[in-house]
């Protein structure tokens, strides 16, 4: 498994100084800008590159808490919903708070809330370790839920917020069609993506590596642990709020329902399957994890599979042998083209738990690891492996 | 310099440290030394905020510093290293050092320490920080602004960050291993590195916590010509635990010996050599002098 | 005054003994974090998809011996059939994690194997959901009705059995740990692993001991709740998983008796606590709040007193 591990990575090298990697970004955004002009992708296929987009977003926001500052926080969602709400609640006509800002007016202070979230959310957890504080950022996740439903007065609970603004450029008018929404979160993605590396590359981010490699002695070396984490936390959800605010306008409807664990589960997973720490992960792992199941919803893809109902009744026939021999029944399988529908909605979890677990054992870095990520997971150093399993 | 005064260090039903007193002047190389398990580490971890001494205090030129946590004490100028070697092991020598240099980047206002020490009760200590709540998000904005925008100042103070850690590995002798990942040095050179990262704090007091440990005579030597350096170049008082006899006689000028958690003597070398109360703690009648490593 | 003041005191009794029975519950389950955590210093995080499919188990059981047509002493019999085979499918999905999911991992930064039982725990709640179409299923409701009980104070059947059984399983845990070989190498091998293994411990064996104990806890809480609440569904296990997580760590995580002295207290808590603090003027607590007050205890104790009633482990670093 190393030896291949060290052929792809010697490859991928040769490749990298053929193809010095401004090029390659360049050509990869090159690709991303033509999409909507496939004819191939409908507008269904370019709803679900803007929600692929979308959680490269989101997951670059993670990055920096779990990538960065290594503070595995599983209760994302919240700075999602605060910023979707944040926009429902001050631009939506007939709100708790009937302001009707504008969609830029309101994207700043969801930006905000969202930090203010972060810090109010990061502070309790701070002096917790690894696992305790996984678990509580889980419950206060699951607490902003019953919050959202449970205050009619604000969020308008379980009816949720409708006729949510949207963005207007000044020479586009309106952002209405998925095309243009396409290419929104395209910008919006790079932004992101570009601020969350810059900072990595500075003196914030070495704090952040540094407090994630040895903490105690970080803050020997002057780094304010408390400042820093609450910083790290405070980013990564002002972008999560970012997210939620485009989220909130796109759908045009918001409510608590679809600010469940799920995402929390959703984000997490793509930043640890598509690699810790780095933005090309987080790209990969979205499309996996958040593309290729909407794409199974597509009605192509439905057609393309109905092409297997051949496999189907073959399949079937052999089970249908089984069942009459044995006293199981294994029921039988649907037909081919609503295949990709069945895994997208009902096997969606399974499979990336599944998947959350082999990548852990057989891959902890994740598919596209930031170099130091894989060196960590390769090396841990006696700090971070339990300090039980070493001699007294 | 150093102040302690009566420092004791008490866990659950263990006294690490009790009635330690020393002061060490400006300039001194003091050295620390002791059997196994005479608090030597511990009384570095008081100093340095790591632990909260259960009794007594310590001062750093005057300025009460026992209570404050481990990251002010470094910006007043304190600075270690470790006995097991703590370097941040997947990053490159110049990452280290750049690490150690936090303090010193300006980013919009550099790192003050507040002027209050801590109670030691959660609740009271948190209450204490509220006033300081918003200028330190104020700061922590400033600094995410800079990180993004990277204005002129950042840039250039991220330049002269650079520089004064290529010129601290150059000190140490790691000039040209800069791009070296921590974990793939060689033993010596991960020792060195992490001399260089404690200077970049600039420190007025460096701990340093069994520099040569794993060296032989050689480069044990060139170590404590590196920690004289040091002092002299840099102005900074040295206060060295250490195991090799050889090394804590040439290089201190002052020894203070602990033993259980108490001090049992203090004075020049030569003092402490014939002193009888050092000899016995350090395994009955074994002479010190004359043996390149004591007995542990 | 506010009319709960006014309420009889069979209702905080009732209340009480609520409290004791949902205690119970999260005493079972706790027991299997706390043990587990004592040796890997790991948090299992798919322990309540174990107390889950225990639950599921000791359902299929019942139904093989006759479901809702049982009467009688088969009902007796049913239900030990039932809290047997809980047990064994715990263990079994226990052991199966520790080998597949933990023990790879158990040289790997701390942050993996916690990914690990992540993922195990959501494969494990949707897996079971979708066998069951997401619906809910139903234990047979065949457990004999009726209350004992004088004046103020009553109980029903079922909840002094729960009680009763729990009470069991955890003298039986306490025996296996104080008084047997094994349970000595279990407490060795929480001290120190490396110094139990020298002493000729067969540390990866003691360990799997550890999580199949924890499981059978966790298994025959879930027959229990099976049989009282009747309503199991792929997801149950995740909300107790983490209010029993937050039991063992108020009793002091990696203390056996924490976890039962938490599981109580929280129990009591949600149930007593919450309606006390209904009597206040203005405050009306609905079932959702349950949920807020266990979260918030468990911020709460990790913050102020981390080491919790009993522990000395601590969750904070140094």
């Amino acid at each position: 498994m190393r030896e291949t591990a060290r052929r792809v990575r010697q490859r991928r090298a040769e490749f990298g100084r053929r193809v010095p990697s401004n090029v390659r970004w360049l050509i990869f955004c090159a690709v991303l800008l033509a999409i909507p002009f496939i004819p191939f992708f409908t507008d269904a296929w370019i709803q679900m590159f803007f929600f692929v987009g979308l959680y490269v977003v989101l997951g670059l926001g993670l990055n920096v808490v779990v990538g960065f500052a290594g503070l595995l926080d599983l209760g994302y969602v919240a700075f999602f919903a605060a910023g979707a709400y944040t926009l429902g609640i001050l631009g939506s006509p007939g709100s708790a708070i009937d302001l009707q800002l504008s969609f830029w007016a309101i994207l700043p202070l969801g930006i905000l809330v969202g930090a203010v979230f972060g810090i109010l959310l990061g502070l309790p957890v701070l002096p917790l370790r690894g696992d305790y504080l996984a678990i509580v950022t889980l419950g206060f996740g699951e607490i902003i839920r019953l919050f959202l439903v449970n205050r009619d007065d604000l969020t308008n609970g379980s009816q949720g917020i409708s006729a949510i603004p949207h963005p207007a450029l000044p020479l586009i008018g309106h952002i209405e069609s998925f095309t243009e929404w396409y290419f929104f979160i395209l910008v919006l993605a790079v932004v992101v993506a570009v601020v969350t590396s810059r900072l990595r590359d500075a003196r914030i981010g070495r704090a952040w590596e540094a407090i994630r490699e040895d903490e105690d002695v970080a803050a020997a070396m002057g780094i304010d642990t408390v400042k820093y984490k609450l910083m790290a936390f405070s980013t990564g959800a002002a972008i999560g709020g970012l997210g939620g605010v485009i989220y909130a306008s796109h759908i045009g409807f918001i409510n608590p329902a679809a600010f469940s664990l799920q995402v929390s589960i959703d984000v997490i997973a793509l930043v640890i399957i598509g690699g810790m720490g780095s933005t090309p992960g987080v790209v990969v792992g979205s499309f996996i994890l958040v593309g290729i199941p909407r794409i199974l919803l597509l009605k192509e893809t439905g057609d393309f599979l109905g092409r297997f109902n051949w496999l189907r009744d073959a399949i079937n026939h052999g089970v249908d042998a089984i069942n009459s021999l044995s006293p199981w029944n294994l029921g039988s399988l649907p037909p081919a083209n609503v295949w990709g529908t069945e895994i997208a909605d009902d096997t969606r979890f399974i499979i990336f738990g599944a998947l959350l677990v082999a990548i852990m054992v057989l891959r902890p870095s994740g598919l596209l690891p930031s170099r130091r990520r894989q060196m960590e997971f390769e090396h841990p150093t006696e700090a971070e492996v339990s300090p039980k399993a070493t001699l007294a | 310099m150093l102040v302690a005064d009566n420092v004791g260090m008490q866990f659950q039903g263990l006294s690490a440290l009790s009635e330690v007193s020393l002061r060490v002047p400006a300039g001194e190389i003091r050295g620390l030394i002791g059997p196994n398990g005479a608090g030597k580490t511990t009384f570095f971890n008081c100093v340095t905020g790591f632990y909260r001494p259960t009794s007594g205090s310590l001062s750093l030129d005057g300025r009460r510093i026992d209570g404050l946590h481990a990251h002010e004490i470094s910006v007043l100028g304190v600075s270690r290293t470790f006995q097991n070697i703590r370097l941040f092991s997947n990053m490159t020598a110049l990452e280290n050092v750049l690490v150690g240099r936090h303090a010193k980047i300006s980013v919009g206002g550099a790192e003050v320490a507040s002027d209050r020490t801590r109670s030691g009760h959660r609740i009271v200590d948190a209450l204490h920080t509220l006033p300081g709540i918003p200028r330190a998000l104020g700061r922590g904005l400033a600094e995410v602004a800079g990180a993004v925008s990277r204005p002129p100042q950042v840039r250039t103070a991220e330049r002269e960050a650079i520089t004064k850690s290529r010129e601290l590995l150059t000190a140490v002798g790691l000039a040209g291993r800069e791009n070296v990942v921590a974990r793939n040095l060689p033993y010596g050179d991960q020792r060195r590195l992490e001399i260089a990262r404690a200077l970049a704090t600039e420190p007025k007091l460096l701990l340093l916590d069994e520099p040569t440990a794993g060296m032989n005579p050689q480069e044990s030597a060139a170590m404590v010509a590196l920690i004289r350096r040091i002092r002299d170049e840099f102005q900074t008082t040295v206060i060295l635990i250490e195991h090799q006899m050889r090394v804590v006689m040439g290089a201190c000028e002052r020894i203070t010996v602990l033993d259980y958690g108490r001090k049992i003597s203090e004075g020049t070398p030569a003092e402490i050599q014939r002193d009888t109360k050092v000899i016995e703690a350090y395994l009955g009648t074994r002479a010190i002098a004359g043996q390149p490593h004591a007995a542990p | 005054m506010p009319t709960l003041f006014l309420a009889p005191t069979s209702f905080w009794v009732d209340q009480f003994v609520n409290g004791l029975t949902t205690g119970s519950l999260y005493a079972l389950i706790a027991l299997g974090y706390t043990m587990v955590y004592g040796v890997l210093q790991m948090i299992n995080f798919a322990h309540g998809e174990v107390f889950m499919v225990g639950s599921f188990a000791g359902l299929g059981a019942m139904t093989l011996m006759g479901g809702n047509d049982l009467s009688g002493p088969m009902i007796a019999l049913a239900i030990l059939v039932a809290l047997i085979a809980a047990m064994a499918a715990s263990a079994a999905l226990s052991a199966t994690l520790e080998r597949v999911a933990y023990r790879p991992l158990r040289t790997a930064p701390r942050l993996a194997p916690l990914i690990s039982a992540i993922g195990a725990s959501i494969f494990l709640q949707y897996f079971v959901s979708d066998r069951t179409q997401g619906k809910a299923k139903f234990y047979p409701d065949v457990f004999p009705r009726g209350t004992v009980g004088a004046g103020a104070f009553h109980i029903e059947y079922i909840q002094l059995f729960l009680i009763a059984s729990s009470i069991v399983m955890m003298l039986f845990l306490y025996l296996v740990i104080q008084r047997t070989r094994t349970g000595r190498a279990i407490r060795a091998v929480a001290e120190n692993q490396a110094n139990a293994s020298l002493m000729g411990v067969d540390v990866d064996r003691t360990i799997v001991t550890v999580f199949v104990l924890g499981a059978a806890m966790a298994g025959v809480a879930g027959v229990l709740h099976g049989l009282f609440f009747q309503t199991i569904r792929g997801t149950m296990g995740f909300l107790p998983g983490i209010k029993a997580f937050t039991a063992a760590v108020l009793g002091g995580i990696g203390s056996i008796p924490g976890a039962v002295a938490g599981g109580y207290v929280l129990g009591l808590a949600e149930t007593v606590g919450r309606e006390g603090l209904n009597t206040i003027p203005g405050v009306d607590l609905g079932n959702q709040w349950r949920d807020v007050i266990a979260f918030s205890l468990l911020v709460l104790v990790l913050i102020v007193r981390p080491t919790g009633i009993f522990g000395e482990k601590v969750a904070r670093r140094a």
